[in-house]
C-alpha cells in the first residue's frame, strides 16, 4: 500500500505564468 | 516528553477561498498520477517534489520537465538513490538482480519511472505505477454522467474498452460492477444511499421511462432507483442533480474499493448541490469508508457544511499570495489551529475570518 504524503510543485518557473505550491502534507504526524 | 500522534493519512480536506488553488492542487496530483501510470506524456511545464509512504519506507520522487521533455528525474527509497536521470534522457538505475547500477537512456518525452518498469530488475518502481494507475479524480460539481446514455450504449455495443477513469462512464461501470461483484454491489449501494437519507430499495439499469429518444442505434439504458415511498421508478433523467451525483460517486468509489483497486481518491467540490443534511451524511460516509479501507481520500470544498463536519486535524488550508500557494495544516501550524479551537467558533469561521493569516487583533481600548 502506497500513500501520497507530501507535495511540492512549481510550473513555468521564472516566467509570468509561474505557479507554485508548497506545504501540502497529507496525514503528517503532529505533536500533542 | 513530546508525544506524537499520527494524523489519519486516509482523510484530507483541502479548503480555501474562491480561486485560491484548491482545484488546481487536485489537478496537479491527478496530472502526476496519469504520467506515472503512462496515460499521459510529460506536460508543458512541471517540477514535482513528492513523497510517498510505502509500508515503513519513504519514497521520494522528483520530476522536472519543460516543453514536454524530461529534464530531471530522481527516485529514492529512504535515502538510497535508485534512479537518477538528467538532461538528454541519460541516467543510472539500480538493477536489482544484477546487483549494481546500470546506465540507461530513454527518450526525454517519457518518464524513466514508466519506461524502465521491469519487475525483475527495477521492481521498486512498481508502487509508483500502482499509485498512479489506481488514483481516481471526481468533480462533484459536474453532472458525473447524468446526461450520458447514448454514448455509453454505443461504447458497449462496439465492445470498446471502458475507461474506468472517466467519471461519465457510470452506467457501464455499474453493469460491470454487478457482473463482477454480484448482487453484493447493489446491496452496498442501497445501504449507502439509505445512509444519505435516500430511501432507496432498488438500484439498477434499464431503459429510461421519463424520456423517449428516437433514432438511437441501440437500446438506451441508464441508472434508476426505486424509492420506497414512490410507486414507480426514478430514472437517471428525472433524478435530482444532487441524488444522481451521490449515486454516481458511490458507484465509482464502491467499485474501486470492492474490486480492491483504489488507493487514492480525489473529489473536487464535495457537497456541491446537496442540502445541509445530505452534505453532512455524505462526508460522514466517505470518511467512514476511508477509515475502514486502504483508500486515501483528498476532498476539496468551499462548502461551510462540509467544513464544519470535518475535524480541523484533517484540514489543509490553501493560502494564495500572487502565484504562490502555501498550505497550512495541523502538522505545520499546530499553534494556530489550537488557538482557533479556543475561540469555540465553528470550523468554517477559520476560513471566513482568514484565521490562517493570523488571529484577529484584539480590539484596543474600551468604552469610557
Amino acid at each position: 500500500m502506497i500513500q501520497l504524503s507530501k507535495v511540492k510543485y512549481t510550473e513555468f518557473e521564472g516566467t509570468p505564468q509561474e505557479w507554485s505550491l508548497e506545504g501540502l502534507s497529507l496525514g503528517e504526524e503532529i505533536s500533542s | 516528553m513530546e508525544l506524537r500522534r499520527p494524523l489519519s493519512w486516509r482523510r484530507n480536506l483541502i479548503v480555501g477561498k474562491n480561486a485560491s488553488g484548491k482545484s488546481r492542487t487536485l489537478s496537479l496530483i491527478l496530472a502526476l498520477a496519469r504520467q506515472l501510470a503512462g496515460f499521459d506524456p510529460p506536460h508543458l511545464s512541471g517540477n514535482y517534489d513528492v513523497e510517498f509512504k510505502w509500508g515503513d519506507k519513504i519514497i521520494y520522487y522528483q520530476l522536472k520537465y519543460e516543453d514536454g521533455q524530461v529534464l530531471q528525474e530522481r527516485f529514492l527509497i529512504d535515502d538510497k538513490l535508485l534512479l537518477n536521470r538528467g538532461k538528454g534522457g541519460e541516467g543510472k538505475i539500480l538493477a536489482e538482480e544484477i546487483g549494481k547500477e546500470i546506465r540507461f537512456q530513454t527518450p526525454t518525452s517519457e518518464l524513466a519511472a514508466v519506461a524502465r518498469r521491469d519487475t525483475i530488475q527495477h521492481k521498486f518502481l512498481e508502487p509508483l505505477y500502482s499509485w498512479g494507475s489506481s488514483l481516481r479524480h471526481y468533480s462533484f460539481g459536474i453532472a458525473l454522467g447524468k446526461g450520458h446514455l447514448t454514448i455509453l450504449v454505443k461504447m458497449e455495443k462496439n465492445g470498446e474498452k471502458i475507461d474506468e477513469l472517466d467519471p461519465n462512464a457510470v452506467v457501464i461501470l455499474y453493469r460491470r460492477a454487478v457482473k463482477e461483484l454480484t448482487d453484493e454491489f447493489s446491496q452496498v449501494l442501497i445501504r449507502d444511499m439509505k445512509q444519505l437519507n435516500y430511501d432507496v430499495e432498488e438500484v439498477g439499469v434499464k431503459t429510461p421511462v421519463s424520456i423517449r429518444v428516437s433514432g438511437a442505434l441501440g437500446e438506451l439504458v441508464g441508472l434508476y432507483v426505486k424509492e420506497k415511498d414512490l410507486p414507480g421508478i426514478t430514472d437517471q433523467h428525472s433524478m435530482s442533480q444532487g441524488m444522481f451525483r451521490a449515486l454516481s460517486l458511490l458507484v465509482q468509489i464502491n467499485y474501486s474499493q470492492m474490486s480492491g483497486k483504489s488507493t487514492c481518491i480525489l473529489i473536487d467540490d464535495i457537497g456541491e448541490g446537496l442540502d445541509f443534511d445530505r452534505s453532512c451524511r455524505l462526508i460522514d460516509l466517505l470518511r467512514e469508508k476511508a477509515k475502514t479501507s486502504n483508500t486515501q481520500i483528498v476532498l476539496s470544498t468551499n462548502d461551510r457544511f462540509v467544513m464544519n463536519r470535518v475535524p480541523l486535524e484533517e484540514w489543509s488550508v490553501i493560502q494564495r499570495q500572487g502565484n504562490h500557494v502555501r498550505v497550512l495544516n495541523y502538522g505545520n501550524s499546530r499553534e494556530l489551529f489550537e488557538e482557533f479551537k479556543f475561540t469555540g467558533l465553528s470550523n468554517f469561521s477559520f476560513l471566513e475570518m482568514d484565521f490562517a493569516s493570523g488571529p484577529p487583533a484584539e480590539e484596543a481600548g474600551g468604552h469610557e
